[in-house]
């Protein structure tokens, strides 16, 4: 083989990795960020935030 | 509205505290706090059998064998969420170790005898469970992870449902390790109130990612009444609190006004418990009246060795007051869902006193943990539930030695209970309830002894051991689980009720936030709060919650735990 037909495979495999990187990276990104906000979702329906700086307000004198 | 005096409904851990709290943040004088009381121990009771034959509940119930030791029940401790209860015994001096304070004393007790119970469920033909294997399908998991998610906000769902109720699409959570060490634990019922579950998930969550080896659960030194109630009297006597005992107050009287939902009271109507005398109280404008309105001890009944616990039918001394009260306004609660349905919360326990340390040795040998505050329930090994699965038969407590000051040192004490005491002895073929004291201890050894890996079976030593007992005192409770009973939020009154210008709630069977009962730490806050109510101090200076039900890190321990 010809050292330029080899170094066109070469460049094409790159592209080819460096295309599925991306694909991974996006689907990652998107699938972490479902999961972010599907927790921050959850975890606000749970009342994780919500502190209890007023619940004892019906005892002041 | 602040008060200048209180007068205190009950000589219990919750009013003890709030005497704590008026004296030392309220800066209020200790004479201007009187208490009327039938006992001063309420529930946290442990003392020589012989001095408890004349207290008001064993009055008409004498014992034929009054040696050895009783306590009616024990409290296991956690320190990381117990925060208010350390916080008490922080400010007041031991009863039984010199310069520590009352809190220095269980840590240090604690520190040198932590709990990691190795035998937490056994059973006939297996011996030891692996407890820790908590047996949940995804079904009862999907139902506990919806409790657990639940925020304080929706609480009022689970408003009468019992535990029962809740679980109706998934009775194999009965049949699980995980309910097995809960009911036991916690002394919740199947006809228990899924809302006090779910507090419990709530405050508790950090335990339940080991709840097997109880490694969470603290201690004290000794029963609850040395190490806990003692120090309390103490302190409060030296700071010239007036402490009136023998008294029970059976009425309030109220002022009249135009609307009727003031709440303020004029009088309380009381008898002498050794004289039958009636006496009036007058309540003055600058006097608070703090109550404790249920317990979970009244008309408990003692047997002995060869007596059973005679059945008391009586309403509940605290209870019936606060029926009195009740009835006069709309928002006090509802006495009768805790105290008019003893099936919900009937059980009976027994203390077992021995003049050597046979049988002490043996559950050592058989649980393979040394005596010291583990917690040992024997599964049956028979259907015995009406849903027909197996359960509990018994559930022992073996004390660090000693557990009283004045036990001598061949002598051992263990506490044991019956959760349902209707239910039919395996080697005693008669009802828990209608045991004596001897029939129970045989009991026990009989469940020993399926269990027990040998080589030489405890049962051959059954004799010398049943000889060696000094006392085994069996007690009725009839409420002992009362203030589990299947709730709505609206049935406990609040700690201060709304309308309420000199009357606070106290204990067990109050409604405050957040918090789960039948532990030292909801009574002490209650106190807590009624104290500061009527000193005039902020709400926000109460000792802080920990909230570990809002913590990612124990939540996904314990997610993890569900699945093990």
């Amino acid at each position: 083989m010809s050292s330029s037909a080899d170094s066109g495979t070469m460049k094409m495999n790159l592209m080819k990795g460096m295309m599925i990187m991306k694909k991974f990276l996006a689907f990652t990104t998107v699938a972490i960020g479902i999961a972010a906000v599907a927790g921050y979702y959850t975890a606000k329906k749970m009342e994780l935030f919500v502190t209890d700086e007023h619940d004892y307000d019906d005892f002041e004198a | 509205m602040i008060k200048q005096k209180a007068v205190m409904i009950g000589a219990g851990l919750a009013n003890m505290a709030a005497a704590v709290y008026l004296i030392q943040e309220g800066h209020w004088d200790g004479s201007a706090i009187t208490f009327y009381s039938i006992d001063n121990h309420g529930s946290n009771d442990g003392a020589v059998t012989a001095e408890t034959t004349d207290e008001y509940w064993n009055q008409n119930h004498p014992m034929e064998n009054s040696l050895g030791y009783v306590a009616r029940g024990g409290r296991m401790l956690n320190y990381r969420t117990y925060v208010d209860l350390m916080d008490l015994l922080s400010r007041i001096p031991s009863a039984t170790e010199p310069n520590m304070t009352a809190a220095e004393d269980t840590y240090d007790f604690d520190a040198k005898h932590r709990t990691f119970d190795k035998a937490r469920l056994l059973q006939g033909g297996k011996g030891i469970l692996e407890a820790g294997k908590l047996g949940l399908d995804n079904k009862d998991r999907m139902l506990l992870t919806k409790l657990v998610m639940m925020p304080d906000s929706q609480e009022e769902t689970l408003d009468n449902v019992s535990i029962a109720d809740y679980f109706k699409e998934s009775p194999h959570m009965f049949q699980t390790n995980f309910w097995y060490m809960w009911e036991t634990t916690f002394a919740f019922r199947t006809q228990s109130s899924a809302q006090e579950l779910r507090r419990y998930m709530h405050m508790m969550i950090y335990e339940f990612t080991q709840i097997e080896h109880l490694v969470g659960v603290n201690r004290t030194r000794y029963n609850q009444f040395e190490s806990i109630m003692l120090p309390l009297i103490n302190y409060l006597k030296e700071q010239h609190v007036n402490i009136i005992l023998n008294k029970r107050v059976t009425g309030m009287t109220f002022k009249d006004t135009t609307m009727g939902d003031e709440i303020t009271v004029t009088g309380l109507t009381m008898v002498d418990t050794q004289t039958d005398e009636e006496e009036h109280v007058e309540i003055p404008e600058d006097t608070a009246v703090i109550f404790t309105n249920g317990s979970i001890t009244d008309s408990a009944t003692q047997g002995d060795m060869d007596h059973a616990a005679p059945e008391n039918t009586d309403y509940g001394a605290a209870a019936g007051l606060w029926k009195q009260v009740a009835g006069q306004f709309y928002n006090l609660g509802n006495p009768d869902k805790f105290f008019a349905d003893r099936d919900a919360s009937e059980w009976v326990s027994f203390t077992l006193t021995s003049k050597d340390h046979l049988l002490l040795n043996e559950i050592a040998r058989i649980t393979t943990q040394v005596p010291g505050n583990a917690l040992n329930s024997f599964l049956s090994t028979q259907a015995i539930t009406p849903l027909g699965q197996q359960d509990i038969n018994m559930s022992i407590v073996v004390h660090h030695q000693p557990h009283f000051t004045t036990q001598k040192p061949n002598e051992t004490v263990l506490w044991g209970y019956f959760l349902y005491p209707r239910r039919r002895g395996e080697f005693v073929d008669k009802p828990y309830i209608k045991m004596t004291g001897r029939e129970m201890a045989e009991e026990l050894i009989g469940q020993l002894s399926k269990v027990d890996p040998g080589p030489v079976n405890i049962m051959t030593k059954k004799d010398a051991i049943m000889a060696a007992i000094i006392n085994n005192v069996p007690v009725y409770m009839p409420y002992a689980s009362a203030l589990f009973n299947n709730r709505a939020k609206a049935d406990r009154p609040k700690v201060i009720p709304a309308h309420a210008t000199n009357l606070a709630f106290t204990g067990e069977f109050v409604e405050q936030p957040f918090q789960m009962i039948f532990t030292e730490q909801s009574a002490v806050r209650s106190g807590e709060i009624a104290a500061y109510h009527f000193a005039g101090i902020p709400m926000s200076k109460l000792v802080k919650t920990p909230r570990y039900d809002k913590d990612l890190k124990t939540l996904a321990k314990a997610t993890k735990k569900m699945f093990s």
